[in-house]
């Protein structure tokens, strides 16, 4: 394959049922909104570069059912993501009240120390709203997750909601935090990444021009 | 006007081997349904096949009493299937107005009410509304009673064991046809779990209308049986792409994505030719040598 990475990192979209997750993932991939959809069944898939930092970032992305007699299935995709977006509904409350379910599980059976962003999806919406900006930041901040409301229709946010994931995953590496050869990391050097290791004395800008074309 | 030849095909059948209620099987039922089944008898014959048409017959109104009994009701399976209504077939003429929606909003809320133990499981709309393009409603939720009870059993309850343990089944399968695939499978890691759409709606969610309905006649006559040979059939013709993956997420782009399918129904060019394609491999004349032992139960299929 000709595609060049520095790092590679495994994602989980997870959240409940009809929060707009497949359209988000869709959105950030093919960049306009997924019109005619059907729901998933068990998991779908996705991948995309992206350049963070100076670095490129191949992001591989697992999205989940989220019907409920799902999860079992969808559980055993968890084992080592390094983050994950969390999705909820701005207009559905009951969507929102299950969020600390979906973080347990996160917690438990992905990466120790998966990434998770929050995403109150369908910010389009904002007339049918049941959940406000501040008290979504304000359990965001209590477990310490970053957060965002994001759009899957009109694109806000969907870009960084990703980006953003993976820059802290990134700063985690890079301040020694977060190991990429520990097992289970949901981390994986790229072939751009390997040679600069082998040559540590090339300077690293250069290995980033090279993946941009 | 190939139509009218397989209507005058099956006419034939049916004066010779019967109509209605039942009828034989016979080696030449399986050609014409190989043949392809015309558009005006689908309807009839997937009643037939699946033994609904009997139970509808023995239980006449019932399933009247059941909408009148649940309209208006409100629960946790009503709410998922509100949700999905408009994502079931969202590109199909008829289910984009009001009527289809509500025809298919009627049988699965039906369904849910006759039977706790499964509900609303996603997968059953998708199913269900391509029942509705071939009957009434009251066929259709017959045929969804089959479907749930006796064809695919435990597949849709609340923990979709059914479709789970197949998926184990499926594996075994694949050891035992394409060994060296498995293996490489084996190291890639969990994508077995990519086939669970397969099963869960007769591929329905994942090929083009026109061909998956086509699975779905033979399904109706032979069972799931189908479903795994086609399963097979789309490993078998991705075999080298998939052995060529290095990690799992290739692998999953490559069954994720439509393509795969699209190869398997360009190589033919009429509804027989497709069947021969799934069928060439020969995984139906070994099909039944293999003891399918399910790995979780240790039920016996077939």
């Amino acid at each position: 394959m000709s595609e060049s990475y520095d790092f590679l990192f495994k994602f989980l979209v997870i959240g409940n049922a009809g929060t707009g997750k497949s359209c988000l993932l869709h959105q950030f991939i093919e960049k306009r909104f997924k019109d005619e959809s059907n729901h998933t069944i068990g998991v779908e898939f996705g991948s995309k570069i992206i350049s963070v930092v100076n670095k490129m970032v191949k992001l591989q992305i697992w999205d989940t059912a989220g019907q409920e007699r799902f999860r079992s299935v969808t559980r055993s995709y968890y084992r080592g993501a390094a983050g994950a977006l969390l999705v909820y509904d701005i207009t559905s409350r009951e969507t929102y009240n299950t969020l600390t379910t979906w973080l347990s599980d996160a917690r438990m059976l992905a990466s120790q120390n998966i990434v998770i962003i929050l995403c109150g999806n369908k910010k389009d919406l904002d007339a049918d709203r049941e959940v406000t900006f501040l008290e979504a930041s304000r359990f965001a901040q209590e477990n310490e997750l970053m957060f965002l409301e994001t759009s899957a229709l009109t694109g806000e946010n969907v870009e960084e909601a990703f980006v953003q994931c993976a820059r802290k995953i990134l700063n985690k590496i890079e301040s020694g935090e977060l190991d990429p050869e520990r097992m289970g990391s949901g981390i994986q050097y790229g072939d751009a990444a390997l040679r600069q290791l082998r040559s540590p004395r090339r300077a690293q800008p250069q290995g980033a021009q090279e993946c941009g074309c | 006007m190939k139509e009218r030849m397989k209507e005058e095909a099956w006419n034939i059948h049916f004066s010779e081997f019967g109509r209605g209620v039942c009828m034989y099987r016979t080696s030449r039922t399986r050609e014409l349904i190989l043949n392809g089944i015309p558009e005006s008898l689908r309807g009839e014959l997937w009643l037939l096949f699946s033994g609904a048409q009997n139970e509808m017959a023995s239980h006449p109104g019932y399933y009247g009493d059941l909408v009148e009994q649940t309209m208006g009701l409100c629960s946790l399976a009503t709410e998922e299937i509100e949700r999905d209504l408009h994502r079931s077939m969202p590109e199909h003429r008829a289910f984009q107005n009001e009527m289809g929606i509500a025809a298919l909003r009627r049988v699965l809320t039906a369904y849910a009410h006759r039977n706790p133990n499964i509900g609303y499981c996603q997968a059953m709309n998708i199913v269900t509304s391509v029942l509705l393009l071939y009957g009434t409603e009251e066929e259709a939720f017959w045929l969804l009673v089959a479907l749930c009870e006796r064809m695919l059993p435990d597949y849709y309850n609340t923990r979709v064991v059914g479709a789970l343990v197949d998926q184990g089944v499926f594996e075994d399968l694949t050891r035992a046809f394409l060994p060296q695939l498995y293996e490489h499978m084996q190291e890639l890691g969990v994508i077995t779990t990519i086939s669970l759409s397969w099963f869960l709606t007769l591929f329905l969610s994942v090929m083009p209308f026109d061909s998956a309905v086509l699975l779905v006649d033979c399904f109706f006559y032979e069972g799931i049986k189908v479903i795994f040979q086609v399963a097979l059939a789309v490993l078998h013709d991705n075999m080298d792409a998939l052995l060529a993956c290095s990690d799992e997420g290739e692998a999953m782009t490559i069954l994720g994505s439509c393509a795969f399918l699209v190869r398997l129904i360009f190589t033919a060019s009429s509804h027989r030719a497709l069947l021969h394609v799934i069928f060439k491999n020969n995984f139906v004349a070994n099909f039944t040598k293999i003891p399918q032992r399910s790995p979780l139960t240790g039920f016996t299929r077939f």
